[in-house]
C-alpha cells in the first residue's frame, strides 16, 4: 500500500478482513507478522513517533473524559479558532470537559481535530459513523480542503457512498490482502452490490 | 509542552487515585507502627507494586491510549513516567510521615 500527500485513499472491505488492523500497523501501534513501513526512503519502526508525520482516528471514542475541549484541540496543535471555523456549533464550549458532551459531539470533535492536525498523513477509521448527515457533508468538505493543501488521507468506512465520493485512490482488502483497484473494478466486488 | 501535559494526564487518569489511597493508608500504618517496629514496610511496598501493575494493565487495555499515541507518546514512555511520579509521591509522603512520629 502506498500513501501519497494530497490524495484521499479509500480502504474498503468486509468486517473482519483486517482494515483497522492494517491502519494500526501503518500507524505503528500494532505489530504484524510481515510489515515494512517506509517514508521517503527511510524505514520507520513506529511512524506515530515521528513528529508531524501521522495521526490516527480510531473507530472508538479515545479522548480522556477530564480534558477540556480547547485543551484537546491545542494539544494536537489545532487552534481552537480553526475548530470553530470548521464546526461553529462548538462556539462557547471551549471550557467544557469532554465528559459533559454527547457521544456524537465527542466523535465530531475528535474527527475535526484529527483532520485539521498539522501532519502529513491522517488515517480515519470510520469517520462518518455516529455523525449526522449534515455534519458528514461538512467533514467531507474539510477532508477535501485539507487534501488540497497537500495532506494525505486514508479512509475506511462502511458508508461507502461517502468514501467513494471522496476518494481518488482505491484499495480493497480481502482476508488480510490489500489490492489497489480502479473504481470500476471495485464496484464489481459483491461488497458493493447495492451500488451496481 | 503538549506531550508533558499528556504524560501528566495519563498519570492522573490511571494512577493518581489508587496511588494516593494506598499512600495515605501506608503512611497511616507507618505512623502507627514505625515507633515500635516497621514490619509492615515490605508488605506496603509489595502492595504498592501490585496496585501499580494492575493500574498499568488497566491502562494498557484502555482505548484512551490512542490519545497519547497521537501525541507521539508510547506505552513504555507513559508507564516509566508514571512509575517515577507514583513512587516519588509515595516516598515523599513517607518521608513527611516520618517527621511526625
Amino acid at each position: 500500500m502506498k500513501l501519497s500527500g494530497g490524495h484521499i485513499h479509500a480502504l474498503v472491505g468486509r468486517n473482519g478482513f483486517g482494515k483497522s488492523s492494517l491502519m494500526r500497523v501503518v500507524f505503528g501501534t500494532q505489530s504484524a507478522e510481515f510489515s515494512f513501513t517506509r517514508y521517503n526512503g527511510e524505514h520507520l519502526q513506529h511512524p506515530f513517533k515521528v513528529k508531524g508525520l501521522i495521526r490516527y482516528l480510531p473507530q472508538f471514542d479515545f479522548i480522556p473524559r477530564s480534558i477540556r475541549l480547547r485543551s484537546f484541540a491545542e494539544s494536537y496543535d489545532v487552534p481552537w479558532e480553526k475548530v470553530i471555523t470548521c464546526f461553529p456549533s462548538f462556539e462557547g464550549m471551549e471550557r467544557m470537559s469532554v465528559g459533559s458532551m454527547s457521544g456524537g459531539q465527542i466523535r465530531m470533535l475528535a474527527t475535526v481535530v484529527i483532520i485539521c492536525s498539522p501532519v502529513k498523513f491522517v488515517l480515519l477509521d470510520e469517520p462518518f459513523t455516529h455523525i449526522m448527515p449534515l455534519h458528514i457533508d461538512m467533514i467531507k468538505d474539510l477532508i477535501r480542503a485539507e487534501a488540497a493543501g497537500g495532506k494525505g488521507f486514508m479512509i475506511t468506512d462502511h458508508m461507502y457512498d461517502h468514501v467513494l465520493d471522496l476518494a481518488d485512490r482505491y484499495y480493497y482488502m480481502e482476508w488480510g490482502v490489500t489490492r489497489e483497484m480502479s473504481r470500476e473494478e471495485l464496484l464489481e466486488k459483491d461488497y458493493f452490490l447495492r451500488l451496481r | 509542552m503538549a506531550r508533558i501535559r499528556g504524560l501528566l494526564l495519563f498519570y492522573r487518569s490511571f494512577f493518581l487515585i489508587p496511588g494516593l489511597i494506598l499512600t495515605v493508608c501506608g503512611c497511616y500504618l507507618y505512623y502507627r507502627n514505625a515507633k515500635y517496629d516497621f514490619g509492615v514496610g515490605p508488605s506496603v511496598l509489595g502492595l504498592k507494586f501490585i496496585v501499580f501493575a494492575l493500574a498499568a494493565y488497566s491502562a494498557y487495555r484502555s482505548k484512551q491510549l490512542y490519545f497519547y499515541y497521537n501525541l507521539r507518546l508510547s506505552y513504555i514512555q507513559l508507564i516509566i513516567t508514571s512509575f517515577i511520579l507514583d513512587f516519588l509521591l509515595f516516598f515523599a509522603y513517607f518521608k513527611i510521615a516520618s517527621y511526625f512520629y
